[in-house]
């Protein structure tokens, strides 16, 4: 049997480069969404129970809906008020968690074709209506 | 120990008994009870999500308690306590000692379990199992957060007195003939797993106490306004609960090497190989934690090394799914209940396995991040693998518990309603998970392609729950009926089985 | 055998240091949404591939050396 366990061996140096290869991958993925683009517009973005609050960089603040422009890049603060909520945008592949006193940023750009709406949505358990901690993107042309 | 029972011994004696098959018992029967229970809970979340809206829970506050409390069950109420029930069955006939090192404490280890499930089942905290601060120190509803803190706080003492005696039992009391690279794999698996406890729980056992004073008001640790940062509860839970995955693992990892090279009649591809995953694994499995944290806004180089940590423990799985396979090759294997068990679990495991490398290529994290896709992944591994390989090994011992043997025809349709469920609900949950449906919610979008995998996903839960209806009449009915078993080899696989003649309590 | 996993790792290392190459070259502002699916499909072919392997396996072990199967000889026991 001794001579059989060079196959796991090799086996096993399979595996370990194709971990290496999904590693680096992932790591360049990563590396690419990491660098904030020079031109975005800052959103900030509080999360309490049970609603989302969009203030946007000329003090303009909405409750529950948020108007943003195709084309443009974005990058939101995220804060939370309470407890620790996730703001997440499905469509967009936007999740990071709001956390009370930090603040997390993510940014996106938003294609020319995405104009509609779009779910915002709570994705850390938060309480009660954390079922409902649901807002509504707006993309305008 | 054998239960006779048409002559029962009274029930006093088997409760205040020291020996380990007493003991073992005590915490086999435990297990299964809240297991059945835990399910119960599982079908009642199934049922809710069935339709959007009102389905059967009418309100969500019951439908968090439900979710938190059949979360904790599952983890520490049925799957830990079945690791220690089947390690105190067999780790002194495995290492040729009378009992284990030290009786008493076993038994208090057991004893403290039972005070720890019932403030966790009378409480009904609503905390989810991960008990975030601040939603568990600032909004959770006293006092079944309360209760839930020092349940587990009781569950975590119990698990580490349950280590330490593991410990000294396989290294103090092992028979001095029999050398260490001789034991059963199953013996390493233990070993190694109450070493993780050891060096894994203290972290834990600190960040409930912090918890608990953060909820009397008297600290802030967690609390950004007192110069806290909630964000470190998630570093001292998963420093423990990361290893803690490996901790539910192995053990079933040891029990398939237990179970696949008898009914193949082979011996194992390569023992050593397997010890090496055991002893690299403990280590690695340290380095991984924050994994589970990567939306939580670590930075570029944390999540870096972070997945790093995990692909590496990836490796060690895999030598375990080739031993299993390479010994299987070439053997002549008989399937029988547990060697089904065994096998369906790793076809399982392949498949959480596989799920979870995914997961944790980072920007992935973005889609998946506490989605239902980490639902079925988690569940693949502790349903489909640990559960399974569980099941499959409580099969096993079932005519070394009871003298009798199991119906095979009713196992064979708990089998296989368990497995088609297992893999419809958890994958279902996996892609219902891609489409953003967000984990513990009582309502969802109602989308229809939302509202169909979900549907798809209940409709496999009621298959499990078929399969364990099945499961409970066999255990009951058989222990009860069925008809005595060859204690010799009542499988007939031409292989050694335990001894079995432990019959008189030493105590 | 052998030279197949060399192939391989070798495979590996280069596709790191060409990521690393592309990584500091890059100016365009990506489309997040279309990078995270785009990996996803890549894992997912590749976990599907190998899952078909280790699977394609794991079922012709099962019906190859099922007992039936395999005549009856000498019982090896530990």
């Amino acid at each position: 049997m001794g001579s059989h366990v060079i196959y796991e061996w090799i086996y096993v140096g399979a595996v370990v480069s194709l971990l290496i290869w999904v590693g680096a991958e992932a790591w360049y993925g990563e590396k690419l969404l990491h660098e904030v683009p020079k031109d975005h517009i800052t959103i900030k973005v509080t999360g309490q129970q049970w609603f989302w609050t969009f203030e946007h960089p000329d003090g303009k603040r909405e409750v529950g809906t948020l108007h943003l422009q195709a084309g443009k890049v974005y990058k939101f603060e995220i804060t939370g008020k309470d407890v620790i909520h996730a703001f997440n945008i499905p469509h967009f592949a936007i999740m990071i968690d709001a956390v009370p006193g930090r603040v997390n940023t993510i940014w996106v750009k938003i294609p020319e074709d995405a104009v509609g709406e779009y779910l915002i949505q709570c994705r850390e358990y938060c309480g009660l209506l954390h079922y409902n901690m649901r807002a509504n993107l707006i993309v305008e042309a | 120990m054998v239960i006779e029972i048409a002559k029962p011994r009274p029930l006093w004696q088997i409760l205040f008994s020291t020996h380990h098959t007493d003991v073992a018992l005590l915490y086999l029967i435990t297990s299964i009870v809240f297991f059945m229970l835990g399910g119960a809970l599982a079908l009642t979340i199934r049922t809710e999500l069935l339709t959007p809206g009102t389905t059967m829970i009418g309100d969500a506050d019951l439908f968090n308690r439900i979710f938190t409390v059949h979360g904790t069950t599952m983890l520490f109420l049925w799957i830990l306590p079945f690791i220690s029930g089947v390690g105190n069955y067999l780790i002194p006939i495995l290492v040729k000692y009378k009992d284990m090192a030290y009786p008493r404490l076993n038994a208090v280890a057991y004893w403290m379990a039972v005070p720890g499930a019932a403030l966790i089942w009378l409480g009904w905290s609503d905390t989810s199992w991960m008990a975030y601060p601040p939603y568990s120190t600032m909004r959770a509803a006293g006092p079944a957060a309360d209760m839930w803190i020092f349940g587990l706080k009781i569950l975590g003492l119990s698990s580490i007195l349950g280590a330490i005696n593991f410990i000294v039992t396989i290294l103090k009391c092992k028979h001095p003939d029999l050398p260490m690279m001789k034991t059963s794999l199953l013996v390493w698996a233990i070993l190694v797993t109450s070493m993780m406890t050891l060096a894994a729980l203290p972290t834990f056992t600190a960040a409930l106490i912090m918890l608990y004073t953060d909820r009397l008001g008297v600290s802030g640790f967690f609390d950004p306004a007192r110069g806290g940062d909630p964000i470190a509860y998630q570093h001292l839970f998963w420093f423990t609960f990361h290893p803690e995955v490996y901790i539910f693992l192995l053990p079933a990892v040891g029990m398939a090497y237990e179970l696949i090279p008898k009914f193949s009649r082979k011996p194992i591809f390569s023992y050593g190989s397997g010890v090496i995953a055991f002893l690299v694994l403990s280590i690695i499995g340290f380095a991984s934690w924050a994994h589970h944290m990567l939306a939580t806004g670590l930075t570029f180089t944390e999540k870096t090394v972070f997945m790093v940590g995990t692909l590496a423990a990836v490796p060690m799985s895999a030598m375990h799914v080739f031993n299993w396979m390479a010994t299987m090759w070439g053997g002549r294997i008989k399937f029988a209940a547990p060697m089904k068990f065994v096998i369906g679990g790793i076809m399982l495991f392949f498949t959480s396995g596989a799920g979870g490398v995914v997961n944790t290529t980072l920007p992935l994290d973005f889609i998946t991040h506490d989605t239902y896709w980490v639902v079925g992944h988690f569940h693949m591994m502790l349903m489909g693998t640990v559960s399974f390989i569980f099941m499959g090994f409580l099969y096993y011992m079932f005519p070394l518990i009871t003298g009798r043997m199991y119906s095979e025809r009713l196992a064979n349709v708990h089998f296989w309603f368990a497995f088609i469920g297992t893999a419809v609900v958890f994958t279902a949950m996996h892609i219902v998970g891609l489409y953003g449906m967000p984990r513990r919610i009582w309502d969802y979008v109602p989308d229809p392609t939302i509202i169909a995998l979900n549907q798809i996903a209940s409709i496999g839960a009621y298959l499990i729950g078929i399969g364990m209806i099945a499961f409970l009449i066999v255990l009951i009915r058989d222990s009860i009926k069925g008809k005595p078993a060859d204690m010799r080899d009542p499988f007939g696989i031409g292989e050694i089985y335990y001894d079995y003649r432990r019959r008189e309590p030493h105590h | 055998m052998r030279n197949l996993s060399i192939l391989v790792a070798a495979v590996a290392v280069l596709t790191m240091f060409s990521t690393v190459g592309m990584v500091y070259a890059q100016e365009e502002v990506v489309d997040r949404s279309a990078l995270a699916w785009g990996l996803f499909y890549k894992m997912m072919t590749a976990a599907f591939i190998v899952g078909a392997i280790v699977q394609g396996i794991l079922v012709y072990i099962i019906f190859k050396f099922k007992e039936k199967k395999v005549k009856a000889r000498a019982e090896v026991s530990r």
